[in-house]
C-alpha cells in the first residue's frame, strides 16, 4: 500500500468534509471556509419544510410506532447490524466493514404543530464544570442557570446548565421559535429524564407528542459499503440512536415517505451536496438504519433502494 | 425571558453569526467529533463575543479555539488512555469506513501536528495565521505538516498491511 502525499491530502479533506457535513442544523457545512458569511448558506433549506415536519408526525404515528417497544426494549434477539443487509445490484462490490462502538447523549424529540422540539443531556464532568458564560439572555431558577442563545432562522437553542453538572441543550425547531422562548422554558423545566424506572424521557405539556426518546450510553454502529465504479454506497445501523438519528435527519431538510428494505423510512436529500440519505427503523430496539447514496450514484437511486434486503 | 435583547446581546448575536459557523468547522476538524466540537464552538465565542477589546476579534477568536481544542485533548488524555480515545468517537453512526479510518489515524496525532494539518490543509488557512494560532514561525508549519503527513501515511499502511 502506497500513499502519496497528494493522495493522502485528499484522503485528509474528504473525511474531515463529511465528519462536517454531518453536522447537525448544517452548522459545520459551509461551502466557504475563508472569508466571512454573516448569513448562513444552508439556512435556506428550512423554509417551506416545516409542514413536513408535522407530516412525519403524522407518519410515525399511523405506522404505530410511537415508542412500541420502547424504551428499555429488551428484545431477546440479536441486535440488526449492516451484515444482515444485502445491495442485489449488478457491479455492486462489498468492501470492508468495521463495528464501532462510541458514545451518545439521552436523546429525546418532541412533535409538535408546525416542528419539533429536541432536548440532549451531555452528563457533567469535572473538566467541564464551569458554568456556562453569560451574554445571552439568561435566567434563573431554583434548577440552575439557562442562557438562551439568539433564535436563527426558526431555530432556538438553550443551554441549561443543572446543579449537578449536566448540560442539557434543548433546541425548538419552529418558524415562530424567536415568539416561543416562553414556552421552551417552561417545557425545558418540566422535562423529566429517563430514570431505570420510566427509561425515556417524561414531558406532560398540552400539544407535545414524544416521537423518541434515547437513553444514551453505548452506540454499537456496523456499517456495509458496496463500491459501484467509483462511488460508494454505505449502510450503517446503530444501536440505542434512533432519537439522535431522527433529529439529526429531521435536520437535514425536507423528509419523504419511502419503501426501504421492507419497511417505510425517510428520505432526505442534502441541497449541498445531491447526496440522498434515506433512514428508517431497523428494529422496535432503537436502532436506526441510514443508506447513503452519492450525487455519482443518484440516477440509479431508484434502483439501489429496491435491491436492498435483508435476510 | 423574552424582554431582551440588550446592547451586549445584540453584539454577541452578530458575532454569533457572523463566526460560529467557521468556528465549528474549526473544532470539529481540531477534535474529530461534533458534539464537542459545538460545546467548544459555542463556549469560545460566547466568550470572544462579549470582549470590546480586541483589535482583531478573528485572529483572537482562531487561537482562543486552537487553544480550546488543546486543552479538550489533554482532558480527553487525562480521561482516559490514548489507544481508548483513538477506538472511540462520539455519535458518528452515518460515517463512511475509509473516513473512520482516517479520523482515528488523525486521533494518534500529537495535537500540534494534527492542528497543522487539519489547518494548513484541510481549512488552507496561510501559514502565517496557523503559526500565530499555533505560537510557531510560519517554517515550523511546513515541517509539522510533514511530519503529520508522515504519521497517518504510517498508520494507515500499518492498517492496511494488518488486514
Amino acid at each position: 500500500m502506497t500513499l502519496t502525499d497528494e493522495e493522502l491530502v485528499r484522503r485528509v479533506r474528504a473525511a474531515l468534509n463529511e465528519l462536517a457535513s454531518g453536522q447537525r442544523d448544517g452548522e459545520v457545512g459551509l461551502a466557504v471556509e475563508r472569508g466571512v458569511s454573516s448569513e448562513p448558506g444552508h439556512r435556506g433549506r428550512h423554509v417551506g419544510w416545516w409542514a413536513a415536519v408535522a407530516a412525519v408526525v403524522a407518519v410515525v404515528a399511523a405506522a404505530g410506532y410511537l415508542m412500541a417497544g420502547r424504551p428499555g426494549a429488551s428484545s431477546t434477539s440479536a441486535p440488526v447490524t449492516a451484515a444482515e443487509y444485502e445491495l442485489n445490484v449488478p457491479g455492486a462490490r462489498p468492501t470492508d466493514e468495521r463495528p464501532l462502538t462510541a458514545a451518545t447523549l439521552a436523546t429525546a424529540v418532541w412533535g409538535l404543530d408546525g416542528g419539533y422540539l429536541h432536548v440532549a443531556i451531555r452528563p457533567g464532568s469535572g473538566a467541564r464544570s464551569d458554568e456556562l458564560p453569560g451574554g445571552g439572555v439568561t435566567i434563573t431558577n431554583v434548577a440552575g442557570r439557562a442562557t438562551w442563545i439568539s433564535t436563527v432562522e426558526g431555530v432556538g437553542t438553550a443551554w441549561w446548565r443543572r446543579p449537578n453538572g449536566d448540560l442539557w441543550i434543548v433546541r425548538l425547531h419552529h418558524p415562530d421559535a424567536g415568539s416561543l422562548s416562553a414556552s421552551v422554558i417552561d417545557w425545558m423545566q418540566h422535562i423529566k429524564p429517563p430514570t431505570q424506572s420510566t427509561g425515556e424521557f417524561v414531558l406532560n405539556r398540552p400539544g407535545l407528542t414524544l416521537m423518541r426518546t434515547d437513553t444514551g450510553g453505548d452506540v454499537h454502529t456496523t456499517t456495509r459499503t458496496w463500491r459501484i465504479g467509483d462511488a460508494a454506497v454505505v449502510l450503517s445501523i446503530a444501536s440505542n440512536t434512533d432519537a439522535t438519528g431522527f433529529a439529526n435527519m429531521l435536520d437535514r431538510g425536507l423528509p419523504t415517505v419511502v419503501r426501504v428494505a421492507g419497511r417505510n423510512g425517510w428520505r432526505v436529500e442534502d441541497p449541498r451536496t445531491g447526496e440522498v440519505r434515506i433512514s428508517w427503523d431497523a428494529d422496535t430496539d432503537g436502532s436506526w438504519a441510514s443508506l447513503t447514496i452519492p450525487t455519482e450514484l443518484r440516477d440509479r437511486e431508484v434502483d439501489i433502494v429496491n435491491a436492498l434486503t435483508t435476510g | 425571558m423574552d424582554a431582551v435583547p440588550s446592547e451586549s446581546t445584540s453584539t454577541l448575536e452578530a458575532f454569533y453569526r457572523q463566526f460560529h459557523d467557521q468556528a465549528l468547522r474549526w473544532a470539529v476538524g481540531l477534535v474529530g467529533n461534533r458534539e464537542d466540537a459545538r460545546d467548544i464552538a459555542q463556549d469560545v465565542i460566547m466568550r470572544v463575543g462579549v470582549r470590546k477589546d480586541l483589535k482583531d476579534p478573528a485572529a483572537f477568536l482562531r487561537r482562543s479555539i486552537v487553544n480550546a481544542c488543546r486543552n479538550w485533548h489533554r482532558d480527553a488524555q487525562r480521561r482516559t488512555r490514548r489507544e481508548t480515545v483513538a477506538g472511540q468517537m462520539d455519535v458518528v453512526p452515518d460515517l463512511s469506513s475509509s473516513t473512520i479510518e482516517l479520523i482515528q489515524a488523525l486521533e494518534c496525532l500529537p495535537y500540534r501536528l494534527r492542528a497543522a494539518l487539519v489547518l494548513r490543509v484541510w481549512l488552507d488557512w496561510p501559514e502565517a495565521e496557523v503559526a500565530d494560532a499555533l505560537g510557531c514561525r510560519p517554517s515550523t508549519v511546513r515541517v509539522l505538516v510533514h511530519r503529520a503527513l508522515r504519521d497517518v501515511r504510517l498508520r494507515l499502511v500499518a492498517e492496511g498491511e494488518s488486514r
